[in-house]
C-alpha cells in the first residue's frame, strides 16, 4: 500500500515538471528570435559582348 | 482496487508523462536553437551583415549596325569612312550606309564595386575587309569617359580612336562603381577600302568585341 504523502508528493512532482516545461516552451518561443540570414554570393567578374555588323556592296557594273 | 490506489497509479503515470513531457519539449527547444542565430534581450536588436561585392558591367546600344552600303570612290576618298558619335548622329563619308542603327555603346558598371575593364575583339580590318593592296583600311574603337573619372589607369589613350586589339586590352584598371562615375562610351570607326576582298561583297560582315570587367 501506498502511503497518501507518497501520493501527493508524486502529483507534485508531476505539477512541478510540468510547469516546467511550459515555462521553458513559452520562455523560448516568445524570444524575440533573429533568423538565419543566408549570405548571397556576388559575382567576382562580369562579361558582355558588343557587335559591330556591315554588308559592303560592289558598285554596280557601269554600262 | 481502492480510491487510494488508483490516485496512485495515476499519480505515477501523471510523473511519466510529465517526464516524457519535458524531455521532449527539451530535445525541439534545443533543436530549434540551432536554426537561430541569436535573440534580442531587449526591444532593440542589431544584425550584423557583410555586403559581398558584385560585378555586372551592362551594355546598350551594343549593335552598331550599319547595314548595307557601297564605297564611293573618287579623287579625295580611297575608302569609306563610318564612325559612331556616341549618343549624336553617326557619320559616314565616301559611302552610302545608313547610321540608323549606328549609335556609341553605352558602358555601364551597375556592380557594386569598381572594375578593371577589359576589351578585345574577334576581327580586325584585314579579316574584316580584306584590302587587296593592303591600305585604306581600318577598323578602331574609342573609350570616352561618359562621366568625369569613370575610368582611370588606362592602358591606351581615351577619347582617341585607335586600332582594334584581337589581344585582351585593358581598358581601365579602374572603372567606378559609383553615381556619376560608372559610365563609358565606345565609339567604332570602320575605314571601308575601295579594294575589299569581294568574296564578302554582299554578306553581313560582323565583329564581335568583348568586354570582362573584374573587381578590384
Amino acid at each position: 500500500m501506498v502511503s497518501e504523502k507518497v501520493v501527493v508528493a508524486l502529483i507534485i512532482i508531476a505539477i512541478i515538471l510540468s510547469v516546467v516545461s511550459i515555462a521553458v516552451t513559452v520562455s523560448t518561443v516568445n524570444t524575440k528570435l533573429i533568423p538565419k540570414v543566408q549570405p548571397l554570393q556576388g559575382n567576382t567578374e562580369d562579361s558582355d559582348n558588343a557587335k559591330v555588323s556591315i554588308i559592303i556592296d560592289k558598285l554596280p557594273e557601269s554600262g | 482496487m481502492e480510491t487510494k490506489d488508483m490516485i496512485s497509479i495515476l499519480a505515477v503515470i501523471a510523473v511519466a508523462v510529465a517526464i516524457v513531457n519535458l524531455s521532449i519539449t527539451l530535445t525541439k527547444v534545443s533543436d530549434f536553437k540551432k536554426a537561430i542565430t541569436g535573440f534580442a534581450a531587449s526591444e532593440i536588436g542589431y544584425v550584423n551583415i557583410t555586403i559581398l561585392s558584385d560585378v555586372n558591367i551592362q551594355l546598350t546600344n551594343s549593335t552598331v549596325d550599319w547595314g548595307r552600303g557601297v564605297v564611293l570612290v573618287n579623287d579625295s576618298y580611297y575608302n569609306a569612312t563610318l564612325t559612331t558619335n556616341e549618343d549624336g548622329d553617326a557619320t559616314v563619308v565616301g559611302g552610302n550606309w545608313s547610321i540608323t542603327n549606328a549609335h556609341g555603346v553605352h558602358i555601364e558598371n551597375i556592380g557594386s564595386v569598381n572594375v578593371s575593364l577589359n576589351a578585345s575583339t574577334d576581327k580586325t580590318a584585314i579579316t574584316m575587309f580584306g584590302s587587296t593592296s593592303s591600305t585604306n583600311q581600318s577598323y578602331q574603337w574609342k573609350f570616352t569617359n561618359q562621366e568625369t573619372n569613370a575610368c582611370t589607369g588606362s592602358s591606351i589613350s581615351l577619347a582617341t580612336f585607335q586600332n582594334v586589339n584581337t589581344s585582351t586590352t585593358l581598358i581601365c584598371g579602374e572603372f567606378g562603381a559609383g553615381p556619376l562615375v560608372d559610365e563609358l562610351y565606345l565609339d567604332i570607326r570602320l575605314a571601308v577600302p575601295f579594294d575589299f576582298d569581294t568574296s564578302k561583297a554582299g554578306t553581313a560582315q560582323t565583329a564581335k568585341l568583348s568586354l570582362n570587367a573584374t573587381a578590384t
